[in-house]
């Protein structure tokens, strides 16, 4: 079982977990990501493209949603997911 | 040209709340698309069928059939059409799934399948099929064990492994073990896109009919809603690059469209029952020989024209092979007789046509031998009706016989055909119930998010308002421009266009029922109906019509039961039954009371539009009542047709035929189309149609896809009038005439117009039975009952409020007055009604307030609802008192029983109420007045100025009035003007208010209780007012309701 810290519980305790991170994507052949630059500035290439999906929803709101999604496995062997923004237009690393 | 691919997975808006896609709109983009062929899957269900096929053919697409079933363990299967085998048996198994479960929840038991999987080709299913279900979980035994039923029940060249990549999350992983499960068990694969829309941006509509469906919000339904907007029509070349990794996938899809070959309309396997003849006959000998024999009765002997006629006829049915046919129907109106019987509506002694169970109406009227064989009651002989219409040499298809029923009989009588013939050969036509104007407003709010409160507020408005103009309307009324920023209100504007018009439920017709001798449940999918022993097809009446059903329509028509119910109270009262057939069809009394507009209560002939033109119009015989009733009709006021042939019958218009050749077709009509039959009659005279395509071309201007065809026949009516020596400009303003509003055929004009005669003299010779009748028979006509009321003492009825010790169930004729009934309180009901009479039959009449409350055991609220409606008058000197009475006497339940104490000691002086009071509390509870009218009330607090309605007549054309009155109806027709009618206590009064001043009014109009003020308008012995300003007077909230039509 997990200690009791003591914190008292409030709304202030909450944070967003997962947040996206942008990031910069160089496109290659058929439209597909080749090259991705993290945050910190490391660039990675794109060995392959293992999933890819897409999201298009909370359009009735003032923040509606279209990503294409990618998890995509990098030269490095890590899998990352990373998608674009296809309203805001910028590309995004989530850690899934 | 070389294919790619083929789209076998398509859901039009037939899949209810899923596609969000009209099959026009799909077909449409198929063949932009370049496709040869789509194959159509709603779920469960073929009711777009009949209309894919039509649409598909005539875009040069070949319509693929299937449906995407559910399963009772809840997955889904594509099952798709090869052979007529094929249909029939996914019709059935559709069927099963239909009748077996639950209405709105159809499931097929997968043990159904084996029998009917001939002509069929399996897919496996969408991401919910069970392979797909089986593999996610991990258990690809399971999958194996199923692909095996499959191809064992299917056969290994009809088993296609099912992928689709929508670029859901997990449609990668899928396909690939789909593709290895298909590798391993040697079973080939298949591509589908599991369409749901035409065009990527209807996704919007898509996601909100799934949460329309589940009766939550947007926001409440992520779980449910698609995850994206990838579920269009997507081309050959998106679906190459999205299955490029499996293109056997792609190729399978050209080769299971290759195999299809069934063709709806070509290879349907419909067939109307035989019917058993005694021996020595055939059907068109037993025919003929009943016709003889009635006509020998009918007429008393067989005239040179009565045999010409019938010879003719008779000639025609046994080209078309309609005996049997009519015989069929024969037997129909035998059924409904002995349901009369049954109901003590008739006597087995007394022949059909003295006591005949209903009446045709449509164009089966013109047929000498149905109104001898009992389908009608107008002798087309009498009125030279044509028979063209109805049959002719080259008959396109079947004609439909109408008839039209009491209520009382028409209920019984489709059960009893329901039992006779079984579910499998007799089910009701269905009727696709679309979105309209309200509707699409309040499912799409919901879906939404937006306010309750907010949308009742709008959709109050909405009635006035183009469903276009949402967006418009949101943007410049006072009360939401400010919303219109929000994204959500924005929306509904765009959605409700889209949404409006689809299809939400699929109802039983009015009355339209099949009757087949093979089974009905192989020809179209048949569900159980919202009535218990009741069944109905998926197929509505168009669909219906194009696969060359026979439709038999059962009407129930709220004026023949009043009907009914007069000649019957008629009979108690003077001890004849009057043979309506046989009174005299030209009596001036009656004609002179039509010319009046009295007419309010009586059939066809009592709407605002109606009194408007018969005083024009003035009939003064039958034929003359079949142009009254035909001419306020959509398709003749399209062109002001309406107004044109008054004036031109009132001798104050100069006409002349845009061509010679007119004359023949239009000269009944001076110059204009009032009949369906006249635009036949023009195609064939002016166009130089044949009789068949001249019906074909008429039909085109009802069908939905109607610019589709319509092009065609306007090209060859141009070419055939000017073969005739027609000029181009002269045919093109001719051919501009016809439209695709709804027209009588002549003779249903004449069956309506008789009936409406008919009607009239109940109304002139016998006032009091025909208000109690139609009393009892609400709702049903146009008016309110409180303005029936007003018109019935109009007519020296005296009308009496219920009363305890007098009333049966329903009004009733008490001392030459009409006396309400216990129904016509609210919340007594027919239970407590029963109570009240079975207690007064037991001890005698009711003696004090304590006695009735005691014996009849009644609850407060509905002791306090009888003595608010005058009930408990007959038993105490004041309803206060008589209130206060029943508050010391009844007893709440459960409790136990009181002890017959005194209460005289409790009792206190109470003052009597005022009319006003009275009036409230009685439209409270009853909803009328008996007494009185609001206007005499109120009209001591009310300016002098304001005239009273029989004042009226005494003003000058164009001279300035006021009134004031209650709303008894509002309407818009087609045009902008609306029309309003107020009622005082002396008559009705006609309001017009033009566009613009109504656009001004509009809310002030909406208030039950007016003053207005305006000027008079009086044209060819009518008059109205014509509004300028108008103001609300205070008003309760238990006024009766206005009839609207806005």
């Amino acid at each position: 079982m997990v200690k009791n810290t003591g914190t008292p519980y409030g709304l202030n305790t909450f944070r967003p977990l997962n947040i996206p991170e942008p990031c910069n994507v160089q496109m290659g052949k058929h439209d597909k990501p080749q090259i991705i630059t993290k945050k910190h500035g490391k660039s990675l290439s794109v060995l392959s493209i293992k999933d890819t999906w897409r999201v298009d929803d909370e359009w009735w709101t003032n923040h509606p949603i279209s990503r294409q999604y990618y998890t995509i496995l990098l030269e490095n062997l890590s899998r990352t997911t990373i998608f674009i923004d296809r309203i805001g237009g910028g590309w995004y690393e989530q850690g899934l | 040209m070389a294919y790619s691919y083929i789209e076998l997975h398509a859901h039009s808006n037939f899949s209810l709340k899923e596609g969000a896609s009209h099959i026009h709109e799909l077909t449409t983009q198929a063949q932009k698309l370049g496709y040869p062929a789509l194959g159509l899957t709603d779920h469960n269900t073929l009711a777009g069928s009949m209309l894919f096929t039509q649409t598909a053919h005539s875009l040069g697409l070949q319509p693929i059939l299937g449906s995407e079933i559910t399963l009772a363990n809840g997955h889904h299967l594509t099952l798709i059409v090869r052979t007529q085998k094929g249909y029939e048996n996914l019709s059935h198994l559709l069927s099963m799934a239909h009748i077996s479960n639950d209405r709105k929840n159809p499931l097929l038991n997968l043990k159904s399948i084996p029998d009917f999987a001939e002509g069929l080709t399996l897919l496996t299913g969408c991401r919910k099929g069970e392979i797909s279900a089986f593999l996610a979980k991990g258990q690809e035994s399971r999958a194996l064990r199923s692909v095996t039923q499959y191809l064992d029940w299917f056969g290994s060249e009809n088993v296609y492994i099912e992928m689709q990549q929508n670029y859901v999350y997990g449609d990668t992983l899928r396909n690939s073990q789909l593709a290895a499960l298909a590798q391993q068990m040697k079973v080939p694969i298949v591509a589908t896109n599991n369409v749901h829309y035409h065009t990527k941006n209807r996704h919007r509509l898509q996601d909100a009919l799934v949460a329309i469906s589940h009766n939550k919000t947007l926001s409440e339904t992520h779980k449910e809603r698609r995850a994206n907007a990838e579920f269009y029509l997507k081309s050959q070349k998106e679906m190459s690059s999205l299955f490029h990794q499996f293109p056997d996938a792609l190729k399978n899809t050209l080769k299971i469209a290759n195999r299809c070959d069934f063709d709806l309309k070509r290879d349907l396997n419909y067939r109307f029952p035989n019917y058993s003849v005694p021996a020595g006959y055939t059907p068109q000998t037993h025919l003929e020989n009943l016709c003889y024999k009635a006509a020998r009765r009918r007429y008393g002997e067989i005239t040179p024209e009565v045999r010409q006629r019938l010879e003719r006829e008779f000639q025609l049915i046994e080209k078309h092979n309609l005996a049997g046919f009519l015989l069929v129907y024969h037997d129909i109106i035998q059924e409904a007789r002995q349901v009369m019987i049954d109901l003590n509506l008739s006597d087995p002694e007394i022949p059909l046509e003295e006591r005949p169970p209903g009446r045709g109406r449509g164009s089966s009227v013109a047929l000498l031998v149905g109104y001898l064989i009992g389908l009608s009651h107008i002798d087309p002989l009498a009125f030279n009706l044509k028979l063209d219409r109805f049959l002719s040499e080259e008959m396109i298809s079947v004609p439909d016989i109408d008839l039209d029923f009491p209520r009382e009989i028409r209920t019984p009588l489709i059960e009893r055909i329901h039992q006779k013939w079984g579910w499998e050969h007799a089910a009701l036509a269905g009727m696709i119930v679309t979105y309209r104007t309200r509707s699409t407003i309040r499912a799409l709010a919901k879906a939404l998010g937006l306010p309750n409160k907010q949308i009742s507020t709008f959709t109050k408005h909405m009635h006035q308002i183009d469903i276009k103009q949402i967006g418009t309307e949101i943007n410049n009324h006072p009360g939401f421009k400010h919303l219109a920023n929000i994204p959500s209100w924005q929306h509904l504007g765009e959605l409700a266009e889209q949404l409006h018009g689809f299809p939400h439920e699929i109802a039983q017709h009015p009355g339209g029922m099949i009757i087949s001798s093979t089974p009905l449940s192989k020809i179209v999918p048949i569900r159980k109906g919202a009535f218990e022993g009741r069944f109905v097809m998926e197929w509505d009446k168009e669909a219906i019509k194009d696969a060359g059903f026979i439709k038999i329509d059962f009407l129930a028509l709220g004026t023949l039961s009043q009907m009914q119910e007069a000649l019957q109270l008629i009979e108690n009262r003077t001890g004849h039954y009057i043979d309506l057939s046989r009174i005299n069809f030209d009596d001036k009394n009656v004609y002179k009371m039509l010319h009046r507009a009295d007419t309010i209560g009586i059939f066809q002939v009592e709407s605002a539009a109606q009194m408007q033109a018969i005083i024009r119009i003035k009939p003064e015989n039958l034929f003359d009542m079949a142009l009254e009733v035909a001419a306020i009709r959509p398709g003749v006021g399209i062109h002001d047709g309406i107004t044109h042939f008054i004036r031109r019958r009132m001798k104050s218009e100069q006409w002349k035929y845009d061509h010679p050749l007119e004359r023949g077709p239009l000269a009944r009509t001076l110059g204009i189309i009032l009949y369906q039959d006249q635009v036949n009659e023009l195609a064939m005279s002016i166009g130089g149609f044949s009789g068949a395509d001249a019906e074909q071309m008429r039909r085109a201007f009802h069908k939905r896809e109607k610019d589709l065809l319509l092009s065609a026949w306007h090209q060859k009516f141009i070419d055939g009038a000017m073969k005739k020596g027609v000029p181009q400009d002269i045919a093109l303003k001719i051919f501009k005439k016809f439209n695709g509003q709804y027209m009588f055929p002549e003779s249903h004009a004449f069956a309506f117009g008789v009936t409406a005669y008919q009607m009239a003299w109940i109304k002139y010779y016998y006032p009091l039975e025909f208000y109690v009748s139609i009393f009892n028979q609400q709702p049903m006509g146009f008016w309110s009952l409180e303005t029936l009321k007003e018109d019935a003492k109009r007519h020296g009825i005296t009308i009496l409020n219920v009363d305890v010790n007098q009333s049966g169930e329903k009004a009733t004729i008490y001392k030459e007055s009409l006396l309400l009934g216990f129904l016509h309180v609210r919340k007594i009901g027919k239970s407590n009604t029963n109570r009240i009479i079975k207690a007064r039959n037991s001890n005698g009449s009711f003696v004090s307030v304590s006695d009735f409350v005691k014996r009849t055991g009644l609850q407060i609220d509905e002791l306090y609802n009888l003595a608010d409606a005058g009930a408990l008058d007959c038993l105490g000197t004041s309803r206060r008192q008589i209130k206060w009475k029943i508050g010391l006497t009844s007893q709440p339940i459960p409790h136990q029983a009181s002890l017959n104490l005194p209460i005289e000691k409790d009792l206190i002086d109470l003052p009597q109420q005022s009319s006003l009071e009275k009036m409230q509390r009685e439209y409270r509870t009853t909803g009328i007045y008996p007494k009185g009218h609001l206007l005499s009330e109120i009209r001591p607090y009310l300016s002098r100025d304001i005239l009273p309605s029989h004042k009226l007549n005494k003003q000058r054309h164009a001279a300035d009035v006021k009134v004031a009155g209650i709303v008894v109806r509002r309407q818009k027709p087609r045009g902008k003007t609306v029309f309003i009618t107020l009622e005082d206590e002396f008559g009705l009064i006609p309001l017009v208010i033009w566009e613009g001043t109504y656009t001004t009014l509009k809310d002030i109009l909406n208030a039950p209780l007016l003053v207005v003020r305006g000027k008079i308008s009086r044209r060819e012995g009518t008059l109205n007012i014509i509004v300028e300003q108008a103001r609300m007077l205070p008003d309760s909230e238990y006024l009766p309701q206005s009839r609207n039509w806005l």
